[in-house]
């Protein structure tokens, strides 16, 4: 095994371990029906093993692992529905880096170094993130402040920090906004609850510069990419859990006297979702090591990777649904929960179609 | 990748400059262009092979005793890899490499003198006879039987889809010659000369209309006892003996014509303007990904198998996902051809001489041939996921 799969390998029974003991079925369900919906201690237990600074390099304070070891992690939290929020940080994380500043420089140590939680208060669009996000930014004597309202903001709720998409008189920039009494997050109603939704609104809320109008553009691309990157990985978790519940279902539900995973309809849909399952993880790790050495073909590969992935653990979670039958359709029964993250990751970022059109668009120009 | 040795153990003069010298030699005083007429394309084909075996640089994975070349897996990557680039034409009988492994591992020393040397030259053709009209995907039901009679068996049935019959100088072929039970029993492996007489050609016409398959009679044919393979009644055994991981270094050559047949598709749907149309686009988008995990797979899979792990679910899933983008990749690029698609593949103004066409039509076997889709569904489900077997409770 090389150096890369030995760490891997490690990092994901590790993880792996720590998520069976903290993050088991009954506590993400009592977590995501309770007021509060977020793991604040699962996620100290995450800074504590680095995996909040994946791939933030040594001299923030990160790990420098890249998004290659983050893809792998992160495909362990979405096998067992973590509800944290580590696919917001890592966008955070990489519109900071892209952003080089001073002010960003000093957020991305807060990360690493004290677990402060961040979310994107952007524009959303079915075609991604856009700088519309309907925040103005206005400079009183050299004090920045914002003011507007961001109807979806996800993670919100457990966010220490935002960064803020809003047009100054110069053009669209991103800042950092604490919350207080001038950023107020009220809950909205997330499908899935385990990646919880807020609204903020921000009212001459002081904030400060993280990016000016002359990268912001590069700078909400690299936050998107991180972030369909995650989300992909996320997905992949998702629709491989599901697969092994749909599967043990087959293989123990017995009906005609016999499995019900004998019967091919049956056993032809596990077959399915396995080749999806393995298809969509090696676009996942492709569009990593994409983000980790950019090249003209990186935003394809996470293009492409994002809509087979997140297609992909909508398809099989729908299928562990049909597979459990009635049961599937309850409450109690985990399937929804699965069904549910599959499906908000889907229109999360930007929808599957749209990702594949931007995939066409590269592959084309590059004929 | 294991990088290349610079000595090597041989002792003749032939043997002691690099392989991979000796190769780019070979390929470099080979090169030219395949001649048009088809005729005189496979002569071409057989005499660059019987020279490449004469060179001693034919068959890299197999053992130096069986006559080849004896490279351990990163060598024989390294080796298609130099083959490719070069468009060296490919052995003109695929099948030869499947009865091959077998000779190899379970062969006489008679039969592997007798049989390794003209099949890897191309001097000799062979066809597979495992199918037949009752016996497909269900193949251990087979009903072509054979009699021991003095020192020959005497063989009647019938085989189907028997690919290169017309040109094939033998086949290896399952003959039920003892009841049938579980596990194949019953079966043997024979190898049968075509030459041999009761034997009856008949060319199928297939799907594009063109003679790929024959149906082969035999009506009491002679086959020499010293024909059989292995143990009588042991052929089903021995039929899939593969030489470690060939499987794995087959699908880097796939993967390289995929990714030029998909670049061509590209070009193809830009000429056309079809490369303006969504729904198109989003079809070309799911053609990429599709080549991309095929890449992908096959190099996980060759990774582990260097390494010597088992290559896990990642290879029994390659096949199915090369078969059915294979059909997909010709269904999109008659979608991209557009309105001319109504064409046939001999008219004359078709796009691209009707090779879409053809390649559609020829797709329709890659989910049938070699396993179906069906039948490999069922294995992922009951070896990967170790669902309960369809079979046992049925």
């Amino acid at each position: 095994m090389t150096a890369d799969a030995e760490i891997e390998k490690e990092l994901r029974e590790t993880l792996g371990g720590l998520l069976r003991r903290r993050c088991d079925i009954e506590t993400v369900a009592a977590l995501a029906d309770g007021p509060e919906s977020w793991d604040r201690n699962l996620w100290q237990e995450l800074e504590g093993m680095g995996v909040l600074g994946l791939v933030v390099p040594e001299q923030y304070g990160g790990e420098g692992a890249g998004f290659s070891l983050a893809v792998a992690a992160q495909e362990e939290l979405g096998r067992r529905l973590a509800p944290v929020p580590t696919v917001s940080m890592a966008a955070a994380q990489a519109a900071l880096l892209a952003a080089g500043t001073d002010e960003a420089a000093r957020w991305l140590r807060r990360m690493t170094g004290e677990g402060v939680t961040a979310a994107l208060a952007v524009g959303r669009g079915a075609d991604g993130w856009s700088q519309d996000a309907g925040i103005r930014a206005e400079d009183v004597s050299g004090e920045w402040t914002v003011t507007g309202i961001v109807p979806v903001v996800a993670d919100a709720p457990c966010a220490a920090v935002f960064l803020v998409a809003a047009e100054t008189a110069a053009g669209p920039a991103l800042f950092a906004v604490e919350p207080q009494n001038r950023c107020v997050t009220t809950p909205v109603d997330a499908l899935d609850p385990t990646r919880p939704l807020g609204a903020v609104a921000l009212t001459d809320c002081p904030a400060r510069l993280v990016a000016g109008p002359d990268v912001f553009g590069e700078v909400l691309r690299a936050a998107e990419r991180a972030a369909l990157v995650l989300l992909a990985a996320d997905a992949v978790g998702v629709a491989a859990e599901a697969m092994v519940l749909a599967v043990e279902y087959a293989r123990t539900r017995h009906q005609f006297g016999r499995a019900i995973g004998t019967f091919q309809a049956v056993s032809h849909r596990c077959a399915n979702m396995l080749i999806a399952v393995e298809s969509a993880r090696a676009l996942v790790a492709a569009a990593a090591d994409a983000l980790d050495e950019p090249g003209p073909d990186t935003d394809t590969a996470v293009c492409l990777a994002a809509a087979e992935a997140l297609e992909t653990a909508v398809s099989v979670a729908q299928g562990c649904v049909q597979v459990h039958g009635g049961m599937g359709f309850t409450w109690e029964h985990p399937a929804h929960r699965y069904l549910r993250r599959a499906k908000a990751a889907e229109a999360l970022v930007a929808l599957p179609d749209r990702l594949r059109e931007r995939a066409a668009t590269g592959l084309l120009a590059a004929v | 990748m294991a990088s290349a040795t610079v000595q090597d153990a041989g002792t003749s003069p032939a043997r002691q400059a690099h392989w991979s010298v000796r190769l780019a030699e070979f390929l470099d005083a080979h090169a030219g262009r395949p001649p048009r007429d088809k005729t005189a394309r496979l002569a071409w084909a057989r005499a660059f092979h019987a020279d490449l075996e004469e060179a001693h640089l034919a068959a890299p994975g197999w053992p130096a005793e069986a006559g080849g070349m004896g490279l351990d897996l990163g060598d024989q990557i390294a080796y298609h890899q130099q083959m490719t680039a070069a468009r060296a034409p490919r052995h003109p009988c695929g099948l030869s490499f499947i009865v091959a492994p077998t000779l190899i591992r379970h062969g006489t020393p008679e039969q592997k003198e007798r049989y390794l040397r003209p099949l890897l030259r191309a001097d000799e053709f062979w066809c597979q006879g495992f199918s037949e009209p009752g016996a497909g995907s269900d193949l251990t039901s087979l009903t072509t039987r054979a009699e021991r009679v003095g020192d020959a068996y005497v063989v009647n049935g019938q085989k189907l889809w028997t690919t290169m019959a017309h040109l094939a100088d033998w086949m290896f072929a399952l003959i039920r010659t003892g009841p049938a039970g579980p596990g194949g029993a019953g079966i043997s492996y024979l190898l049968i000369s075509m030459k041999s007489e009761g034997i009856t050609v008949r060319p199928l016409k297939d799907i594009s209309g063109g003679t790929h398959f024959s149906e082969v009679y035999f009506d009491d044919v002679r086959v020499p006892v010293g024909n059989l393979v292995g143990e009588e009644g042991g052929g089903w055994a021995i039929a899939r003996t593969s030489l470690g991981h060939e499987r794995a270094t087959a699908f880097l050559s796939d993967e390289f014509r995929y990714r030029r047949v998909v670049s061509e598709l590209h070009r193809l749907a830009k000429t056309s303007g079809a490369a303006d149309d969504p729904v198109v686009r989003q079809d070309l988008a799911r053609i990429e990904a599709s080549v991309r995990v095929l890449a992908s797979n096959s190099r996980r899979a060759l990774d582990a198998v260097l390494e010597g792990r088992d290559p896990g679910p990642a290879a029994s899933v390659n096949r199915l996902v090369r078969a059915e983008f294979d059909q997909r990749l010709h269904e999109v690029a008659l979608r991209v051809v557009g309105p001319d698609a109504v064409l046939g593949q001999r008219e004359p103004t078709a796009p691209e001489g009707g090779r879409w066409t053809y390649g559609y039509l020829m797709s329709r076997s890659s989910t049938i041939g070699a396993g179906t889709a069906e039948i490999q569904r069922n294995t992922i489900a009951e070896k990967v996921l170790g669902l309960p077997s369809w079979r046992k409770e049925a």
